[in-house]
């Protein structure tokens, strides 16, 4: 599993955020369009693509984009 | 959801209430360990309340209500009703004049019918309390058209759709005697009544006659708009996906008010002005009735926002649901899902409505992607209007419900 993988498929969740601005670094709570509809967008996305059943805590606990990464890659 | 819920209005409670639980505690675990006792105090001038709450802080099966005024007794059982969540919904006085003994009697021929009542079959009350009592059953036998029995009071265990339909009924009638008026099964069982601790009845001449008035000539949603807040709540709450939902009373509204007047919150609602604790007051008073539900979040101890079932029509089995979280760290995550998720299952299975209405405003997209996550669809000819309404079916909500909290509870 790579990061920039993840990043991709994280920002496929989004439909009004332009791509770009994903980055290992983004603080994704802090989006414009982030909602609990995506929280439970890539709870989906992650046990879809990786089988990595995340909790919501997970993703509260979570600040980047690699935090999340790295929670989901511990887990595989 | 409980088997059975026992509600006890109390005035003058101080001194037989803790007895009055002990003794049904021992008794109702002979019948189920899934019981709840629902003390409402109806502002009683003793320390009823303090009592309570050191009788629910001892056993989270009792529940107290503290209503901000004295209402009389059958808006007390009214309030608690509203909260009961029992299969099977016991009355009871609060003076030991019924005894917690008889309950596995009225238990045991509840199985068969609907409503069961106990009838005194040796009364020691004083002569004015028999000659004001069968003052009130000649009434009540002149408003239905047939003689009742005066060895009948409040002492009963009804089932749980005589609740629903008494909700439905919208009436201004002692519960008691509304559910006397439908078609149940009904029967009585012989009890022999106690003295009451005080000495004395709780309902003076006065009082009997005001409530076989009432009787005479009710006045429509009289209960339903009540003249009393429930001002603290003890032990009562809705728990479910990891949050626990307690209904709103008057030692919250100070903080919800504040939450509400947070640009962050009101900008989405359709009244966004500034408002004072008076009008917040009054808006308290206005939705403390059958009709609606609002609930506080609770999540890991932190109260965290407000979600509502309000304007119930239970006779079409609809209400309008509404939620917002005010803590940052809670915002836009899994949180208001479960939230949402525990009120709309309190909203069907214990209210029975099988569909919800959500009024978005056409602005507010992540509320409109949140509740179309949900089941929410738009109405018919909704696109030009800021407002917009939402319908949320039953069936579609259990389907949305079944796929969300297979991802929340991995």
């Amino acid at each position: 599993m790579e990061l920039t993988d993840f990043i991709q498929k994280f920002a496929m969740q989004f439909d009004a955020t332009e791509t770009n601005v994903f980055k290992p670094e983004t603080t994704f709570h802090e989006l414009e369009e982030w909602s609990s509809l995506l929280a439970l967008s890539i709870i989906a996305m992650t046990d879809e693509e990786y089988g990595v059943k995340l909790k919501g805590i997970d993703i509260r606990s979570s600040v980047t984009i690699e935090d999340l990464y790295n929670t989901v890659k511990s887990r595989l | 959801m409980a088997t059975i819920s026992v509600i006890i209005p109390v005035f003058h409670g101080e001194k037989t209430i803790e007895s009055l639980s002990e003794r049904l505690i021992k008794v109702l675990h002979t019948l189920t360990p899934d019981y709840e006792i629902i003390l409402i105090n109806d502002a009683s001038p003793d320390a009823s309340w303090k009592k309570i709450e050191y009788l629910c802080s001892k056993n989270k099966q009792i529940k107290g209500l503290d209503l901000n005024r004295n209402s009389g007794q059958h808006a007390a059982i009214s309030s608690g009703l509203k909260y009961a969540s029992g299969q099977k919904i016991i009355i009871m006085d609060c003076d030991l004049q019924d005894a917690p003994e008889d309950l596995p009697g009225l238990w045991a021929k509840s199985q068969g019918y609907d409503i069961v009542m106990a009838r005194r079959t040796k009364r020691n009350d004083p002569i004015l309390r028999r000659f004001s009592s069968w003052c009130f059953h000649q009434v009540l036998s002149l408003k239905r058209r047939k003689r009742t029995d005066p060895a009948i009071a409040n002492f009963a265990i009804y089932d749980r759709k005589v609740i629903r339909e008494y909700f439905e009924s919208h009436e201004n009638q002692a519960f008691s005697v509304l559910s006397l008026k439908k078609n149940y099964t009904f029967a009585t069982i012989d009890v022999i009544q106690k003295t009451s601790a005080r000495g004395k009845s709780g309902y003076s001449l006065f009082k009997l006659f005001s409530l076989a008035f009432s009787l005479l000539f009710p006045k429509r949603k009289n209960i339903n708009n009540p003249l009393f807040t429930i001002q603290k709540i003890r032990n009562i709450a809705v728990e479910n996906y990891g949050i626990k939902l307690t209904p709103l009373s008057g030692e919250k509204i100070e903080m919800v008010r504040q939450w509400r007047n947070n640009p962050k919150i009101s900008q989405f609602m359709k009244y966004r002005e500034y408002i004072t604790p008076e009008m917040q007051q009054k808006w308290f008073e206005s939705i403390c009735n059958l009709n609606n539900f609002f609930f506080m979040i609770e999540y890991e101890g932190k109260e965290i926002g407000l979600c509502d079932i309000k304007n119930i029509d239970y006779q079409k089995k609809i209400a309008e649901g509404g939620i917002f979280i005010d803590n940052e760290q809670f915002l836009n995550s899994d949180i208001a899902i479960r939230a949402s998720l525990c009120a709309w299952d309190f909203g069907s299975e214990t209210l029975g409505l099988t569909t919800g209405i959500a009024k978005i405003l056409k602005s507010n997209k992540r509320a409109i992607q949140y509740n179309s996550m949900l089941g929410y669809a738009l109405q018919p000819g909704q696109d030009n209007i800021e407002n917009q309404v939402y319908i949320l079916t039953l069936d579609t909500y259990l389907k949305k419900r079944e796929y969300i909290t297979r991802l929340l509870t991995h």
